[in-house]
């Protein structure tokens, strides 16, 4: 059974939902269906926080008396200085580092004013806005497809417990079938998803897939991925929408060629199902890649990638470059938003993309290299390398090796060895962004 | 009239030559003079741009009530130091570059700015820069006290921020229960 890794990447300031008991306490405000209402906020721009004019209104800071140079006495201490304004106070928050969650919680903890600032919408939307890219605080880890557990990356990240077996994940959702993976409870009419929110603990069970003659639809492989249901047309950022409404999309090999299966949140059911005889392929559990208005899946061989179109349903097969020898590839977002995989030979880590109409190599290109024999750690064999997993918003590839999981960070060409132990065997990763 | 037109020539012509000047008078709540790039106040902070382009610069030392001796010295550095910085090269973008946020990290010399200010001179040039309008300083002076608040516990948070605790004992020992993980090491 594979072994599932689901890379978890959020801000976790919604999780802070601070409230207290008794007649004292006020529940932190609700959060916004709609991102419309959080937008109110200020949004970052070039001019001051309030504005020179409305500034300059306010009554001199009490600090030390205007009009004349402060003098100290040797002595005695300094007077403490008032307060500062709540709109640089929301300044000075909004820098706190979004990987170490715990720096929030214990600022609420300082005063109420500060609570209900860090609690309210307006300063999670701004959050999230400042930060853009989520950290990674931690991924969930399947043991041999029976359970899922999660292992932390950040120090100050909460223990989440997590309460099936993770698929996939994305947009801050991440999708779970609620049995053991293994055995007899394989089979996915018999075994429904869930789509979770691991931020506000939101479980929401999905009917079975709507197969009308029982027995007609024998899937040989399939696989599954969840996504924020404004995807499409790029008409939401996901910085906000980890409790919106969402789509799960479920593709399958079968006797009938190949099968795709829409949930959406909002219609509350699955779409009747969609056929394609001439794409037939074979599909990975491996992660799946949102690009554009398509979903991307890798088959077995990871020769050949199933596409398939959110706004048309249908689906196509692209295949990777024919006269290069790859070894595991992980699919991935490439910079300028395009169809990419990463993979690792001989001690490179190579990129490439994907271009339609790109007349050569199926379209693909190499479009990046990392030698990596200078970069790791001391020990590490550089002929073990297995790209396992990537999160790409972040630009951050996971490499298996024999002395522990490494990462790779794009941008700085960095090598981490991680402090955890990930079998190579079957890893999948799922993005969370 | 005559006086009156003679004194509009005489501001007219004052005009002008505040405007070919390339440097402005600031003058801080205090009464102290201080001279600033006018390229580099404008383009660092929206009001100076906003004030050199309406003409409202007063050559004898544009007003600035709000802000103190001490905080607008250090902003005047701030301009003259940033007027003469090398963008670095992380500033600079990559081949591989992927969501990056808008915030870019404090510049060494940045850091060591803000780092040689006292915590009164740091939190009056956050207010200097708020009022002037100087984003980028806005930026590096809160990231600075963000930074000093890292690994702080509520109580030591007041202390910074002078902020009097207005939570029972018994709510705080609650919500520090429920979120312990923020608390210790679990």
């Amino acid at each position: 059974m594979p072994l599932n890794v689901s890379i978890v990447l959020w801000h976790l300031s919604p999780g802070i939902d601070l409230h207290l008991p008794g007649p004292a306490g006020r529940r932190a405000p609700a959060r916004p269906r709609s991102t419309a209402a959080a937008l109110t906020g200020r949004v970052r721009t070039g001019s001051p926080i309030r504005g020179g004019a409305s500034r300059a209104t306010r009554s001199p800071s009490p600090r030390r008396p205007q009009g004349s140079v402060q003098v100290r006495p040797t002595l005695t201490p300094p007077p403490p200085p008032p307060p500062l304004p709540e709109e640089l106070v929301e300044e000075v928050l909004l820098r706190f580092p979004p990987d170490d969650p715990a720096c929030l919680v214990r600022a609420a903890l300082v005063c109420r004013r500060w609570r209900r600032l860090i609690c309210g919408p307006r300063f999670r939307r701004r959050f999230r806005e400042f930060h853009r890219a989520p950290p990674m605080l931690g991924f969930f880890v399947n043991d041999l497809g029976d359970s899922s557990f999660f292992v932390r990356t950040s120090a100050t990240c909460p223990r989440v417990i997590i309460n099936g077996v993770a698929v996939g994940a994305r947009h801050g959702h991440v999708l779970l079938r609620s049995k053991p993976l293994s055995v007899h409870r394989r089979h996915p009419l018999e075994n429904p998803f869930i789509v979770w929110d691991p931020i506000t603990n939101q479980r929401r069970e999905l009917p079975l897939l709507p197969v009308q003659v029982p027995g007609s639809f024998h899937p040989h492989s399939w696989n599954a991925a969840v996504l924020c249901a404004a995807s499409l047309g790029g008409a939401c950022d996901h910085l906000d929408c980890h409790n919106g409404p969402f789509l799960v999309v479920f593709v399958a090999s079968s006797n009938n060629g190949m099968v795709s299966f829409v949930y959406s949140s909002e219609a509350g059911r699955w779409s009747e199902p969609t056929s394609e005889q001439h794409s037939y392929c074979s599909i990975n559990p491996a992660p799946s890649a949102l690009v554009g208005n398509a979903l991307y899946f890798l088959n077995w061989s990871g020769k050949v990638i199933l596409k398939y179109d959110l706004g048309t349903w249908q689906m196509s097969v692209i295949y990777v470059p024919e006269n290069y020898y790859f070894g595991r590839v992980v699919l991935m977002t490439m910079e300028g938003g395009g169809l990419g995989f990463a993979t690792v030979v001989n001690s490179t880590l190579y990129l490439w993309s994907w271009e339609a109409g790109r007349e050569t190599d199926n379209g693909w290109a190499e479009s990046g290299s990392i030698e990596l024999m200078d970069l790791l750690p001391d020990g590490a064999d550089p002929t073990l390398l297995t790209v396992i997993g990537c999160a790409d918003s972040i630009g951050v590839v996971f490499l298996y090796s024999n002395v522990r999981t490494l990462t790779v960070d794009l941008k700085s060409r960095r090598v981490t060895k991680k402090s955890f132990i990930i079998d190579n065997s079957f890893m999948k990763l799922v993005r969370c962004v | 009239m005559e006086v009156d037109k003679g004194k509009g020539e005489a501001e007219e012509t004052r005009k002008v030559a505040e405007a070919d000047r390339d440097t402005v008078t600031l003058k801080s709540s205090d009464g102290k003079l201080f001279e600033v790039s006018k390229e580099a106040a404008a383009r660092l902070s929206t009001v100076l741009a906003g004030m050199i382009a309406g003409g409202s610069i007063d050559d004898n030392g544009t007003d600035l009530k709000q802000i103190g001796s001490e905080a607008l010295e250090n902003v005047v550095d701030y301009c003259n130091k940033h007027a003469n910085s090398i963008p670095s090269a992380a500033l600079i973008s990559s081949s591989i570059s992927f969501n990056t946020a808008p915030f870019k990290e404090p510049e060494e010399w940045e850091r060591k700015f803000v780092d040689r200010l006292s915590h009164d001179a740091l939190f009056d040039l956050v207010e200097a820069a708020n009022f002037l309008g100087m984003e980028r300083l806005l930026d590096v002076t809160c990231h600075k006290i963000s930074e000093m608040m890292k690994g702080k516990s509520p109580d030591q948070i007041r202390e910074v921020f002078n902020i009097k605790n207005d939570y029972t004992k018994e709510e705080l020992e609650e919500i520090r229960q429920e979120l312990a993980w923020a608390f210790y090491d679990d």
